[in-house]
């Protein structure tokens, strides 16, 4: 269904659907047989333009908001979810990285992260800090006009790959979650290194990898937002890409969809298409009618936000202060709770669509020959990654409670 | 440089439909960009992106609609594209189509002498491949066409590797050239985000045989030596084939192999 | 200028003209005079908008053969300027002979075949040309397969195939002698050239043709041809000008017989600087590849689409391999990268005439048939029973083909 997309954003899905058929789909089975994520894709989305479709154009995008960057996701995940997350995970590193930088900042990292002649990656998970990230262990000390930064970053998508990461660190491990702060630090620092490359059960056609940060040196410069506003940025980010989440989470549904519906018109068993089964027709008409409620959820909360989101960038385009500030000016509410939604709803969907497709297809879709097990591989990563489903459930619960609370 | 490709709007997709009764394509399908074309038209742009200072323009000859096939074009890449459009085109053969884009061409290089001209290797609907060439020889110009490679491309000339039934051979030329492209030579590029916006707001002038300076006498059905005379559905091939039967693949497979010593074939 | 229009009288506003118009420019409108008998409309074509395609006009003539009422159909017609000149002086059917790196191309010798057929249908001599560099040793072979008169333009600057002199060399003969018909090879070459000295012989030159033959009433060269990648033949004529010219599909025709004629040749030499070229030769590469090429094999073994990936191929060399035979492939296996194009049987790869075609996983696309079913004898491995191959075929097996083949390899290697 059409939610009500501009020109553009319809542009944008045509071409991520040719994308995705004529570029990713040749590679898919390769790429996550092999557990590496081929260069040629991330050549042909930079190619595209689809690294800056979130941001403006005066630094090399194309404009749009969260809308558009989801319906690039939703589009490319149909093929594969894994050869998707180069632009997913570039907008969650980029994201704090632009809302967050003062017009400075902007000049000097947003247009190579627009054009995408750097990809960004987000580092926030360590060892002992998954879903509590304010048990953050990785310091960084201020010494005169940089931070010596020390610590470990676990499961990094696109990590390696990637070439500037936004890190979360602590600057005063004495103030708990307000002394986390925001780093930009780039691939070949010295003192970054990447550990252990992780071998994964889905979205193997991204990198995931360990960051080792041992005595690195990042300038002060490289620092988002003030001492202490890691987490606020953080959470402010969740906001805005979890949507990119649960749009994949939708894009793997359908395409598990794409590839069992024409199987099950042609699969003979009885003597005629297994199709024409009531047993099955009814599944199938309930697995599409969840994913399509799961894209009336995305996107009339996309186009919601983008309302403020490009507002704010307008204003800050003009006034040179932060997006991040000039939606404070706006007022604008916080989408945590519809966003945690998006996540929730449209992950569990994933997960059930690709599962089912599975059972409706049988013994075939089993095998790895067949692409629908590989989809339900992928479908798992978007219940866990940017918070699992639990902390989206408490996020709603938190919001849904305050609510009230409030009468 | 100044980079030309023609272009040409054909029936979309490759199954074509043709009615029993009249013999004749149906229509009722989308025209598209002649699948060919794409990749002169990438053949192009690439050599656009290595060359400081270049530009691409697409040329294209038919009616009002066929518009479409240059707004895909900039799409692709092309900076700009011109359009010959009118009734005095119609119903071209290769010959009188060739004269007319060469006179657009002629207008477009103008003074420049740094000119490559791309084509498709042949349409989808005729398939001939002779516009190259004949282009090429209305301008007096060097060319070759089922150029595989490009080997090395400047301002004054271009090295190229032509495909032929034994291998390839290299041909060098000066500019201004023209050059047919096969498919081995790249792999063209999904249109990028902002070259579909661009297209949207590319305007391309109309040009007529007056403006073009044609000899009307080398225009349209009446300048074309060729004519159609009769369309028809091919003969389908008389078949009386023979089912291999077996229990296994093993059996079937022996069954082939008997039937064919059988037939004096092995 | 040309022009269109509808016979009122003729029209039975039946709509077939409709859905054939490529510009969408033919409409049924009232008829002016008001409906006639059952027949309340007729087609109303926008004739600014119209190509002259001649869709619509064949459309009717089609149905208007197949009519009982011979008043009705064959509605729409084209005036065109009329066809002028007098052609008299134009005489004899010439061959152009490819030779290629010193040797004659084998088309040279089908082309006498189906020239000696068109020459003896007009009376007129047939005629072979030789244009190349140490070429008129030649002009024997050509002699004894029919060629009553060779013509040999021997120069160095025709020593490697250019476009440029080459082309000029031709029109420059053709403008001399005034040939009646000239048949080229439909090779790389002979493409290539053809298009260009149709220029310079300002006439009409019709490409890739598969069937020739002569209008016994006007003695017109009739060229059929596919188009629409095959799905449409066309028969197509020169009226208006003199050489008619073609190109003719290799292995189209077999080769000619041996049929001596005395050897006559006749050097010609064009003017000083007509040979004048820009573009320079610069090497020849040869395909190393070690295996059969399929324009010339004997017996191909082809993969499509259902081969599912490069390792398939292996198999299918290996059954080549057992066979003595060239490895063909679909546009399908070649563009997912499986195999390189040089493989490509079909409308936009190679025609091949093979004695023995295997294909394994092939559907049958129009477009493949277009370039392999004129082998003697097809056979085919696919899955699928009703695919268009498989119904096609001399030989058809329903099964896996990763299961059939290498039982077949088992059963060739060991014929116990």
């Amino acid at each position: 269904m059409d939610y009500g997309f501009t020109q553009l954003q319809t542009e944008i899905a045509q071409l991520a659907r040719e994308l995705a058929e004529k570029k990713l789909k040749p590679l898919r089975a390769k790429a996550d047989h092999d557990e590496k994520l081929p260069m040629e894709v991330v050549e042909e989305y930079r190619a595209s333009n689809l690294f800056g479709l979130w941001l403006p154009e005066q630094y090399g995008g194309t404009g749009g908001g969260v809308t558009d960057l989801a319906l690039a996701i939703e589009e490319l995940s149909k093929a594969c979810g894994g050869l998707a997350l180069p632009i997913a995970t570039s907008a969650l590193g980029g994201m704090p990285a632009f809302m967050w930088a003062t017009a400075e900042q902007r000049e000097k990292w947003i247009p190579a992260l627009a054009s995408g002649e750097k990809l960004f990656a987000f580092a926030l998970t360590e060892a002992e800090a998954g879903s509590d990230a304010t048990a953050l262990k990785t310091t960084a000390v201020l010494e005169g006009d940089h931070y010596v930064v020390n610590g470990s970053k676990h499961f990094i998508s696109t990590g390696e790959v990637a070439d500037v990461y936004t890190v979360a660190v602590t600057t005063n491990p004495k103030r708990g979650a307000r002394g986390i702060t925001l780093l930009l630090i780039e691939k070949g620092t010295p003192g970054f290194t990447f550990g252990k490359k992780e071998e994964k059960l889905g979205i193997r056609a991204n990198t995931t990898y360990e960051l080792v940060f041992q005595d690195c040196k990042v300038p002060v410069a490289n620092r988002l937002g003030g001492e202490g506003m890691g987490l606020l940025a953080v959470q402010e980010t969740f906001d805005y890409s979890r949507p990119g989440v649960a749009a994949q989470a939708l894009g793997i549904a359908e395409g598990a969809l794409n590839e069992t519906i024409p199987y099950l018109r042609t699969r003979k068993q009885f003597g005629q298409p297994v199709s024409s089964f009531q047993a099955i027709q009814h599944k199938l008409a309930d697995l599409a009618t969840k994913v399509e409620a799961g894209r009336a959820l995305v996107y009339s909360l996309t186009l919601a936000m983008d309302k403020d989101y490009l507002k704010a960038v307008e204003n800050a385009l003009a006034s040179g202060a932060s997006v991040h500030d000039e939606l404070k000016k706006l007022k604008t509410r916080r989408w945590t709770k519809e966003s945690a939604m998006s996540k929730l709803f449209c992950s569990d969907t994933a997960m059930e669509v690709a599962s089912e497709c599975i059972n409706l297809c049988g013994g075939i879709a089993y095998m790895r020959d067949f692409p629908v097990e590989k989809y339900m591989r992928d479908a798992k990563i978007t219940q866990i990654y940017e918070g699992t489903n639990h902390i989206q459930r408490n996020e709603i619960a938190a919001a849904l409670i305050k609510e009230y609370a409030a009468g | 440089m100044h980079i030309i490709v023609c272009v040409k709007q054909t029936p979309a997709g490759e199954n074509v439909s043709v009615d029993q009764n009249t013999g004749c394509i149906i229509r009722s399908g989308e025209s598209a960009l002649n699948p060919f074309d794409e990749f002169a038209i990438e053949e192009a742009v690439r050599v656009k992106e290595k060359t400081p200072g270049s530009k691409v323009t697409a040329v294209t000859m038919g009616p009002p609609q066929a518009e479409a096939v240059l707004r895909e074009a900039v799409a692709r890449g092309c900076d700009g594209g011109v359009h010959v459009c009118g009734r005095e085109f119609a119903g071209s053969d290769t010959w009188a189509t060739s004269y007319a884009l060469s006179q657009a061409v002629k207008k477009l290089s103008e003074n420049d002498p740094s000119v490559l001209v791309f084509c498709g290797k042949q349409t989808n609907d005729s398939d001939t491949g002779h516009i190259g060439p004949q282009m090429a020889q209305w301008l007096g110009w060097p060319g070759a066409a089922f150029v595989r490679k490009l080997e090395a491309v400047d301002g004054k000339s271009v090295r190229v590797q032509r495909l032929m039934e034994d291998g390839y051979d290299v041909v060098e030329m000066p500019l201004p050239a023209v050059l047919s492209v096969i498919k081995e030579i790249n792999t063209p590029r999904i249109a990028s985000l902002k070259g579909r916006l661009a297209s949207k707001k590319a305007q391309f002038p109309k040009w007529s045989a007056a403006e073009l300076g044609c000899d009307p006498a080398k225009l349209g059905l009446d300048g074309s030596p060729t004519s159609v005379v009769r369309c028809f559905t091919p003969p389908q091939r008389a078949s009386n084939t023979v089912k291999i039967q077996g229990e296994t693949a093993a059996d079937k497979a022996r069954n082939l192999s008997a039937a064919l010593k059988e037939a004096k074939i092995l | 200028m040309a022009n269109i229009r509808v016979q009122e009288n003729r029209c039975t506003g039946c709509g077939q003209c409709v859905p054939v118009c490529p510009v969408k420019c033919i409409t049924l409108g009232p008829r002016p005079g008001g409906p006639k008998g059952p027949f309340e409309k007729m087609a109303v074509i926008d004739t600014a908008a119209c190509t002259l395609c001649k869709a619509c006009v064949s459309a009717c003539r089609a149905l208007g053969e197949k009519s009982c009422n011979k008043d009705l159909f064959s509605a729409i017609e084209i005036q065109e300027a009329a066809a002028g000149g007098d052609f008299s002086a134009y005489r004899g059917v010439w061959c152009v002979a490819e030779t290629r790196r010193g040797q004659l191309s084998p088309t040279a010798l089908e082309l006498l075949n189906i020239g000696a057929k068109l020459a003896a249908a007009l009376k007129e001599p047939l005629c072979a040309v030789l244009a190349g560099h140490g070429v008129e040793k030649f002009a024997a072979e050509l002699a004894e397969h029919g060629a009553e008169q060779v013509y040999v333009i021997d120069a160095p600057e025709l020593k490697d195939y250019l476009d440029e002199p080459h082309a000029a060399a031709l029109a420059a003969l053709i403008n001399a002698k005034k040939p009646n018909k000239v048949i080229f090879p439909a090779t790389t070459m002979g493409r290539t050239l053809s298009a260009r000295a149709a220029i310079l012989a300002n006439t009409g030159l019709t490409a890739d043709a598969t069937e020739l033959d002569v209008d016994a009433a006007t003695g017109l060269l009739r060229v059929t041809r596919p188009t629409f990648g095959g799905n449409l033949m066309a028969t197509i004529t020169c009226r208006k000008t003199r050489p008619e010219m073609c190109s003719l599909r290799p292995l189209t025709y077999p080769k000619a017989e041996k049929n001596p004629k005395p050897l006559a040749v006749e050097r010609f030499t064009p003017e000083a600087g007509a040979l004048a070229c820009k573009s320079s030769y610069a090497g020849f590469v040869s395909e190393e590849s070690g295996e059969l090429d399929i324009g010339g094999a004997e017996v191909i073994v082809a993969g499509g689409r259902g081969v599912g990936g490069p390792e398939g191929f292996k198999l299918l060399h290996e059954l080549a391999q057992a066979l003595g035979a060239a490895v063909g492939a679909s546009r399908a296996a070649v563009d997912s990268g499986w195999v390189p194009y040089r493989h490509q049987v079909g409308l936009t790869g190679k025609t091949v005439k093979p004695k023995l075609y295997i294909a394994c996983g092939i559907s049958g696309q129009v477009q493949h048939m277009a370039g392999m079913s004129s082998s003697d004898i097809i056979v085919a491995i696919n899955k699928d029973p009703d695919c268009p191959l498989m119904k096609q075929a001399a030989y058809a097996i329903e099964g896996d083909l990763y299961e059939v083949v290498p039982e077949l390899i088992k059963t060739l290697k060991n014929p116990s």
